[in-house]
């Protein structure tokens, strides 16, 4: 059914498309190669017709080519390929060379069903259309979003996880520990007279002390254990799977290690303490996110007003003194000044 | 003597479109909307032939074949159904349907199947 | 919300009946079992019901694959086919082991191949059908076939639509071993509803 005249036949006009067309029989003979197959598949009409079409491309198979042939015979429908999920179905060479990882042309390919004379499925036209811009763009657009993603969740001065992300994963262990009654600890810790820092050595020099304390918190806490900063000189480590005790001891380690380990700047060291408040699921009834950042910042507050460096833990009249348990400096040595940096031999 | 037909289906439409079938004659027509109405119908007086929908709520139209037949071995019953997979077909004639008719039916396979019954 | 006569909804259940004993047939053939249907409960629907009727039967944690169909022609719209995570692992589980479908996906991709290809032969038949018995004619729109894992809440976003009306086909389907069940569900654009009636008309016309 056209208005077209004699002479001029379909044939021609599927060889101008920018896509490719091939026709197959029931016996997968190939009976149409188009153009643009010719152009893309560097093979020849000479090469292919008549021929089948799994032995042109061996891997069809495994494309589950055949199948959906199969089922566009029997049943009549239509059948797609996806670019997202296949990639390709017909291993053709790609048409672009820049910025792409793509060595084959990215397609999406339609089978579509062939009517004979008495209406039955003799033949199945097979279109297949480049995608690989498209498949360009998503993955371009795949990255953005990983990179929007990651810089959504970083402090930009430490590298940490920010105060949203780690809200938003102590929300979900909170929600795992739910499901699993697996112990969850939670700390938050918080630089000693850090404003000292600042006041006696500069801004500067204050963000290059968080750096490293950023960095030596991270060295020494689990595997499994998230730090981020909560904000100013306030980390906070969440510590899925520990009880109290360990999460407890997780802290006082790094206590020790801190008040032994200076940071440095312009050949300066410069040594600080931390004072850190612990809570868990053990003492709750009721695990949420509020109560444990309300209790693990009470038990901080204690340690802050019992001296400093040192970790204290909610419910608060439960332990003795950790600091002194485990022999740390005596608070009242900080002068009254507030000066607690012991600036080493330089 | 009118024919007497008993109409199983749980669509009114369905009902309406195998009537809308029947080729001029005389009738006596009966309607039931699901399995059992239509076995308690079939009790208090059989019918010449039963058009029997499958996919019926409760009881569907292969469970009803099958009491169907246990109530009247000699009972006519013309499966006319949307449920067009082959197996349905063979598991309906394995039961002892007389025929298979697909939905939307035709004026011609009702006629037939009305013609069949008689003869 | 599409509103319906008596009548005419009568009509259209009768319709989409036949049309998914078409399209079950397909699926049937497709996955060489036989297929027990049940009775579709067809409503017609606001989209807000729609999301209503789903959450009720999915939990809200729970994975649905989507497969998303636009088809345009005399009735416009878009069809959904909505699978709880559990029914899409049966329906590959069918496939691989009864039809001898083979692929070199990987497992995720696999099953979304699988879901995609049952979603489009059960769209493409029910939609073949519906035209062919309003004597009308449905052309799909190929590339947007559209199928994700998304939870309910999820869905709620994407089935949230301007000026349509949708034709909720609630159906279960089962096999002898394992049970799946889909949701169909075709959202109707408002500018084809009258065409849809007069379509509706000419096969009450013809058929009662």
């Amino acid at each position: 059914m056209s208005n077209l005249p004699n002479g001029l036949d379909y044939a021609q006009i599927v060889d101008t498309l920018s896509q490719g067309v091939i026709v197959i029989d029931r016996e997968m003979r190939i009976l149409l190669w188009n153009y643009w197959m010719e152009a893309h598949s560097r093979l020849t009409r000479e090469d292919v017709l008549g021929k089948k079409i799994g032995d042109v491309f061996p891997d069809l198979d495994q494309k589950g080519f055949f199948w959906k042939v199969r089922s566009v015979f029997t049943l009549g429908n239509f059948a797609f390929f996806s670019q997202g999920l296949h990639s390709y179905i017909f291993p053709l060479a790609a048409t672009r060379y820049l910025e792409t990882s793509f060595d084959k042309m990215q397609q999406s390919v339609i089978l579509a069903p062939l009517r004979g004379p008495d209406g039955q499925v003799e033949y199945i036209c097979v279109s297949i259309k480049d995608d690989t811009d498209a498949a360009i763009y998503k993955e371009r657009l795949e990255q953005s979003k990983q990179q929007l993603e990651i810089m959504s969740r970083t402090d930009p001065l430490t590298g940490l996880v920010n105060r949203r992300y780690l809200f938003e994963r102590l929300q979900e262990e909170v929600s795992r520990h739910r499901r699993s009654g697996n112990p969850l600890s939670l700390a938050i810790l918080d630089i000693d007279f850090f404003k000292h820092v600042n006041d006696t050595y500069g801004h500067i020099c204050g963000d290059k002390v968080l750096v490293q304390f950023a960095d030596l918190l991270q060295s020494q806490v689990r595997r499994y254990d998230l730090v981020g900063r909560y904000g100013g000189e306030e980390f906070c480590v969440i510590l899925p799977g520990a009880p109290l005790a360990g999460a407890e001891n997780v802290m006082n380690r790094f206590r020790i290690y801190i008040e032994n380990t200076p940071c440095l700047w312009e050949e300066q060291e410069i040594y600080v303490t931390v004072s850190a408040g612990v809570a868990s699921s053990e003492n709750l009834p009721d695990v949420d996110l509020d109560s444990l950042l309300r209790l693990a910042d009470e038990a901080l507050l204690e340690a802050k007003s019992n001296g400093r460096n040192q970790v204290r833990t909610w419910p608060l009249d439960v332990k003795t003194d950790p600091a002194i348990a485990l022999g740390a400096n005596d608070p009242d040595v900080i002068p009254d000044d507030g000066t607690i940096m012991d600036s080493g031999p330089i | 003597m009118p024919l007497s037909l008993l109409l199983v289906d749980d669509s009114p439409f369905g009902r309406k479109m195998v009537k809308k079938c029947l080729p001029p004659g005389d009738y006596r027509i009966r309607e039931a909307s699901d399995g059992r109405e239509c076995l308690d119908l079939y009790r208090q007086e059989a019918a010449d032939l039963v058009f029997l929908d499958l996919t019926m709520p409760e009881m569907d139209g292969f469970e009803t074949l099958a009491r169907l037949k246990e109530i009247d071995p000699d009972c006519r019953v013309i499966v006319v159904s949307a449920d067009i997979q082959p197996a349905a077909r063979e598991e309906v004639m394995k039961l002892g349907a007389l025929d298979f008719i697909k939905k939307p039916p035709s004026s011609e396979t009702i006629k037939e199947a009305v013609a069949r019954v008689q003869s | 919300m599409i509103e319906l006569s008596e009548e005419r909804h009568e009509a259209l259940v009768e319709l989409i009946n036949i049309c998914f004993g078409r399209a079950m047939a397909s699926l049937a053939e497709l996955l060489e079992s036989h297929i027990h249907l049940s009775v579709p409960v067809i409503r017609s629907v606001s989209p807000e019901e729609v999301i209503k009727a789903l959450t009720a039967s999915i939990e809200e944690k729970d994975e649905v694959t989507i497969v998303q169909q636009a088809f345009g022609g005399e009735f416009a719209g878009e069809a959904v086919l909505a699978l709880p995570g559990w029914t899409s692992q049966s329906l590959v589980a069918m496939l691989t082991e009864q039809s001898g479908f083979t692929s070199d996906l990987e497992i995720d991709k696999l099953n979304l191949e699988v879901i995609l290809e049952v979603g489009n032969i059960v769209i493409g038949a029910c939609l073949g059908q519906f035209a062919e018995l309003l004597e009308s004619r449905i052309s799909y729109s190929p590339p947007a076939v559209f199928l994700d894992r998304i939870t309910s809440a999820g869905l709620k976003e994407r089935l949230t639509t301007r000026e349509m009306g949708a034709l909720l086909v609630q159906t279960r389907f089962s096999h002898k071993e394992r049970e799946v069940t889909g949701y169909l569900f075709f959202f109707l654009s408002q500018f084809c509803l009258e065409g849809l009636f007069k379509a509706v008309d000419r096969f009450i016309e013809k058929m009662s």
